[in-house]
């Protein structure tokens, strides 16, 4: 009997350890291409262990300051605004929405569940954010944003868990309702805030789509937008830098802008993944 | 996967509200200031609650801006739209474009695409996934745990363009890692992007791979808060690990699983649209096994600049979407009432 265990054990990890490996492999091997020498891979391909170490690539994507690191600067404000704002909208509207005082909160609730099931589609969005004026305009990457049902739902269940009476004492002893949700929700909500950041400082980092319905002026392109615009054409960063001397470092390129491109995402992802999953289960664990 | 989550706490959500406001109208004592009339009532809650209300109103000015306001664009579908008369004035043409659409051939195409590309990725992400969290649950160590779920649950981190980039790295004909690897043993290569029978496939293991970390997390979650004393009693009884899982976890599960696929369901006429546009993109070989309606959609506003028959498209998308979410979600209730919100 313990032999069958220890076998079913051993199998157990042995098939873990590969599934594992096969979600991570695809990293390593954009990792090791971006520091191949590039005449190596137009010779042998991409492999996870460069053939001939080179720094080709990330010295010709640095040395033009003006894409990625300018990108960098999109991306970084767009999701450093963008989060700040999102917090700003969803939690006010969670906290009053969890205050049972509040008679139209029904309403108010199927008001904000409703486009989660229903939508307008593609071409009318399409329209309302041109006419906005979005186009070639960096509050174009952020407002269409700002606010989603889903993280609001999310935080409306950690509000509501909130004891009743830290609000009502904080009422008489005068307090108005955006200081209390200020100085005293969000203090104790604090794991709940810091999951729908998380949630909505992702989404703004991820973002692509609205860069290409709206940005057209390169010098607004966000980071996974240039990386696309990358992808498509090497030129964009390795041809136009004229002191580049020798081989255009195309593919290796390429590959170190994904790299740079998932870096930040990289270095938190350890720190901040138990967050998401305690966001993400906080649903399903209840029932 | 992400919208049955949502429903998924929407519908906890909304029983509970129910729950609170029976608690709320039987216990609740009538106020004495409320006043009888309707219409006074409204003013009275208004003035009593305004900072609430305040606190509100970026939302639903937003809801109104980006979701409620791009509803009544509906009608460009019914009209032919034109730039200069907006899409209030364009002269109606009532359904001419969706006879339009369901006359061509891409009615057919990619209402199949869709339908059938959403059921590969549900019936994939259900096995592997059921099946890792079963596994990664019989692992003792709980460091080794730790290490599995990490690694597995990255991908669902990074944004559709990543993906399509590493794609790239492994399936390109002439840099791509697949290749490399193929012709290092001698083998033949091929030229995988125009290969149009084997990407539904391939879509279809890129979908798991990318997210079924985190349809393991909520699974595991799920079998981590069953109670530990049916399985003492089991391993009393001298039951093995495999019997364990068949004869008592996998039964207690059945219930998620089949939420789980209902809602999964729901969501069957939305096509992964970054998915299928970042890494097919315009790629004409393989559109005719790939081609779904967003993609379809997205194309016609923007190449062709047909902006009624999109919206047409997206309207029929829409309607069909909001038809299954709301028989799903009738067939949910009839199996658990505590599930479905309407």
């Amino acid at each position: 009997m313990k032999k069958h265990f220890d076998l079913f054990n051993s199998l157990n990890v042995i098939f873990l350890s590969i599934v594992s490996m096969i979600t991570l492999l695809p990293f390593l091997l954009v990792l090791g291409s971006s520091f191949s020498d590039e005449n190596t891979i137009a010779k042998y391909g991409f492999s996870i262990i460069p053939r001939k170490f080179s720094l080709a690539a990330y010295k010709s994507i640095f040395s033009n300051v003006s894409t990625v690191i300018n990108a960098y600067k999109v991306t970084l404000t767009v999701t450093i605004v963008g989060t700040v704002l999102a917090i700003a909208i969803t939690s006010m509207v969670a906290y009053a929405l969890s205050r049972k005082q509040l008679r139209y909160r029904n309403v108010l609730n199927l008001f904000i569940y409703i486009p989660m099931v229903f939508s307008g589609g593609i071409v009318p969005f399409y329209i309302v954010i041109h006419k906005l004026g979005f186009v070639d305009n960096i509050w174009g990457l952020i407002i269409p944003m700002v606010f989603n049902p889903f993280n609001f739902f999310l935080l409306l269940n950690f509000f509501r868990g909130l004891p009743d009476e830290i609000v009502e004492s904080a009422k008489i002893d005068g307090a108005g309702e955006f200081r209390i949700l200020l100085s005293i929700v969000m203090k104790i909500a604090l794991p709940g805030i810091a999951t729908i950041s998380l949630f909505y400082s992702l989404a703004f980092w991820n973002e692509w789509t609205l860069a290409l319905y709206l940005i057209n002026k390169t010098e607004l392109y966000p980071l996974q937008f240039l990386l696309r615009a990358i992808m498509q054409r090497a030129t964009i960063i390795a041809g136009s830098n004229a002191h580049f001397t020798g081989v255009i470092p195309a593919e290796s390129v390429k590959m170190a802008t994904v790299i740079v491109t998932i870096g930040p995402i990289l270095l938190v992802y350890p720190f901040i993944q138990r967050y998401f999953i305690k966001g993400l289960t906080i649903g399903s664990v209840k029932g | 996967m992400f919208l049955s989550l949502i429903k998924h706490i929407l519908f906890k959500g909304g029983v509970d509200l129910q729950v609170e406001e029976n608690i709320q109208t039987a216990t609740k004592k009538p106020l004495v200031c409320i006043p009888k009339k309707r219409k006074h009532f409204f003013l009275y809650e208004m003035k009593r609650n305004w900072e609430l209300y305040l606190m509100t109103i970026p939302a639903v000015v937003f809801l109104l801006v980006f979701s409620y306001y791009p509803m009544l664009g509906i009608q460009i579908a019914f009209k032919e739209y034109n730039i200069v008369d907006g899409m209030w004035k364009s002269p109606f043409v009532g359904l001419l474009y969706f006879k339009a659409f369901i006359k061509s051939r891409f009615f057919g195409q990619v209402t199949f695409n869709t339908l059938y590309l959403n059921f590969l990725f549900i019936v994939s992400m259900t096995v592997v996934s059921l099946t890792i969290a079963l596994l990664l649950n019989e692992i003792t160590s709980s460091k080794l745990k730790k290490i599995f779920q990490t690694a597995m649950f990255f991908p669902y981190f990074i944004s559709m363009i990543i993906v399509s980039a590493i794609v790239y790295s492994l399936l390109n004909d002439k840099y791509g890692a697949i290749n490399a690897l193929l012709r290092s043993m001698g083998l033949q290569t091929h030229v995988w992007y125009n290969m149009p029978e084997l990407w539904r496939g391939i879509l279809t293991f890129i979908n798991t791979w990318q997210g079924f970390g985190y349809t393991v997390i909520i699974y595991l979650a799920v079998i981590i808060s069953m109670n530990p004393e049916i399985y003492e009693a089991a391993r009393t009884e001298g039951a093995s690990k495999l019997q364990e899982i068949f004869m008592i976890t996998l039964p207690q599960l059945i219930p998620t699983i089949i939420i789980m696929t209902l809602l999964a369901l729901g969501g069957i006429f939305k096509g992964n649209f970054g998915l299928i546009y970042t890494i097919v993109g315009d790629n004409g070989m393989l559109l005719s096994k790939t081609d779904v309606i967003d993609t379809y959609v997205f194309r016609l506003m923007r190449v062709d600049g047909s902006f009624s028959l999109a919206t047409a498209i997206g309207f029929y998308q829409s309607i069909l979407g909001f038809v299954v979410v709301l028989t799903f979600n009738k067939l949910s209730k009839l199996y658990d009432d505590s599930m479905g919100l309407f």
